[in-house]
């Protein structure tokens, strides 16, 4: 099951191109990921996520067509692979319905406090299950 | 969480990058001439957090690993003093706006990139 988000676009996300900035459709993606893990986890009662933390372990993103400047874009994302301790969340962003960039990101669950990576509780697990494609 | 956003470091590596490009043959990006180049690929591994104190300076050590007909790749590795941070694969495309289609890339433009190419082991 994919989650949409409709991510709004800043003026300031565009560079001397006149489309959107490569290094800021991260943080667009980024807006939907906190949408999910973040303000909808805490909607469904988990807020491991935010509290004990996650970290980012890598991200890749292909730049298929430029995103000129346009009131929102689309964002679909699932999650892609869920392991013991890391999961990858998968994105399609699209641009007045093109799609304009295939993105990745490895999330690694981590303990702030003892300062290291930890295993996905059983809750998290849950949670992130329906979104597994 | 008091470190640097992730997204901020390929803002950090553009940046690195742009200033190398500023010396190409190609130029900044927008400028006279029609050599451009757009960003294809951006893969970004995170190593170690970079924690936010006054006057904190990253480095970036920018190489090329690959040279194509019209693309290039960098290898890009970023250090707090000798603590890796962050490590970048960036593919650029050499790219005519005039045409809007990718380019191949100049002899000057192959043979500026040519010199930083990391040499055999080195990756």
């Amino acid at each position: 099951m994919r989650f949409t988000y409709e991510c709004p676009v800043r003026w300031s996300d565009l560079d001397l191109f006149g489309h959107v900035n490569n290094a800021r459709v991260l943080t667009l993606l980024e807006e939907a990921r906190v949408a999910l893990m973040f303000v909808g986890a805490r909607d469904a009662g988990l807020t491991s996520f935010e509290q004990q933390g996650i970290v980012i372990h890598r991200h890749e993103v292909d730049y298929l067509r430029p995103i000129d400047y346009g009131p929102r874009v689309r964002i679909e994302m699932w999650v892609s692979d869920l392991r013991a301790s890391r999961f990858t969340v998968s994105y399609e962003l699209f641009a007045d319905d093109v799609l304009a960039s295939r993105a990745a990101s490895v999330c690694v669950p981590f303990d702030l406090a003892a300062g290291r990576p930890r295993r996905l509780s059983e809750a998290e697990r849950d949670f992130l299950k329906p979104w597994l494609e | 969480m008091g470190h640097v956003n992730h997204a901020r470091y390929l803002s950090f590596f553009e940046d690195a990058r742009m200033a190398l490009l500023a010396t190409s043959p190609s130029g900044l990006a927008g400028t006279s001439g029609d050599r451009g180049y757009i960003a294809a690929r951006v893969a970004v591994d995170y190593l170690s957090p970079a924690e936010f104190r006054p006057g904190i300076v990253l480095r970036v050590e920018s190489s090329v690993s690959r040279i194509g007909t019209s693309s290039w790749t960098f290898d890009q590795r970023m250090f707090d003093g000798d603590r890796p941070i962050a490590r970048c694969e960036c593919v650029l495309v050499a790219y005519s706006y005039a045409n809007a289609k990718p380019r191949p890339l100049d002899d000057d433009e192959r043979e500026f990139w040519e010199r930083y190419l990391a040499a055999a082991g080195d990756a």
